[in-house]
């Protein structure tokens, strides 16, 4: 499944080799030459849903830092030395200058994967569009293969029947309603 | 009968949800409200300062601020009632935006558009 971890990025074709990380700026690209973009706040949850998606979609081979840098979490920063380094023993980014640089819900194989699929262009505090419409453009003419088979985080839908959880299933809202998980509602004798 | 009045204010300090915290954002593809929930990771830095994120524990989406609301008490993932009232208000916001096409960014006020003068 591509791009598997939800968030407010913009999806553009999916056979273009260039995502961009716009960090705090805001930016519309053409969608026929980005795969995908869209801003970044945090150098913990925001880095791992880039190199979650990123790593979905192995024709993705750049990931563009641009935009102003984020104030106090420094996300731009944290990713590169996100790629360069990787993470220590204790799942922090390695020289990441952020306040809570680490990395939690993301096997290693795709932070590995990440390091070694795309190159990081850094146009950081860069914010003027035709500066970086014309490196899309740069780096369009430098096509790259596709990396291989995509690597995909899961996110599986859980059934019905294992979302009970509490009191057998049944939740008292209201003095003479019982609510079943599933926002059934039902008449019921009066609960005291 | 006497009932005491008092005037509302705000907490001096914001007391972290020992569980977890939430990441609110709609998802404009798929016209829903996405609530990513995360359990608390405390991490000791050397330096003995605690510094805290989250491991992601569980997705909610849907496009009703009750059924949302609903459904993370149900769950079980809010200790505090301070928290359970702040989601309360940023998923009204994220319905409110989602359903009238405005830009939702948790924390922030939700802009309205004036209406166009005829």
């Amino acid at each position: 499944m591509l791009y598997p971890w939800r968030g407010e990025f913009i999806i553009g074709s999916k056979d273009s080799q260039i995502a961009i990380d716009t960090l705090s700026s805001s930016f519309d690209f053409p969608k026929e030459k980005v795969a995908i973009w869209g801003q970044h706040k945090t150098e913990n949850l925001g880095i791992e849903k880039i190199v979650a998606n990123v790593v979905s979609n192995p024709n993705i081979r750049y990931l563009i830092l641009c935009g102003e840098e984020v104030r106090g979490h420094r996300s731009g920063q944290s990713i590169q030395s996100l790629h360069v380094n990787g993470i220590d023993e204790n799942g922090r980014i390695i020289n990441a200058r952020g306040a809570v640089p680490y990395i939690e819900n993301i096997p290693m194989e795709a932070i590995t994967r990440f390091q070694k699929q795309v190159e990081i262009i850094d146009m950081i505090n860069i914010t003027d569009k035709e500066q970086i419409l014309a490196k899309i453009d740069e780096l369009a003419s430098e096509k790259k293969p596709s990396f291989g088979q995509p690597i995909v985080v899961q996110f599986v839908e859980r059934e019905k029947t294992s979302q009970m959880k509490s009191l057998s299933g049944k939740i008292s809202l209201h003095k003479d309603l019982l609510v079943d998980p599933y926002l059934d509602v039902e008449e019921m004798e009066v609960i005291t | 009968m006497k009932v005491e009045t008092i005037e509302a204010t705000k907490h001096k300090r914001m007391t972290k949800d020992p569980h977890g915290f939430f990441v609110i954002f709609l998802d404009q593809g798929r016209s829903e409200i996405v609530v990513e929930f995360y359990e608390s990771v405390i991490k000791d830095e050397k330096s003995k300062k605690k510094v805290g994120t989250g491991k992601l524990g569980l997705v909610v989406c849907g496009t009703n601020a009750e059924a949302l609301c609903h459904t993370i008490s149900r769950e079980d993932l809010v200790t505090r009632f301070d928290h359970a009232s702040y989601l309360g208000r940023e998923l009204q916001k994220a319905e409110v935006a989602l359903r009238n096409g405005l830009k939702y960014e948790q924390d922030n006020e939700v802009v309205m558009r004036k209406p166009r003068k005829k």
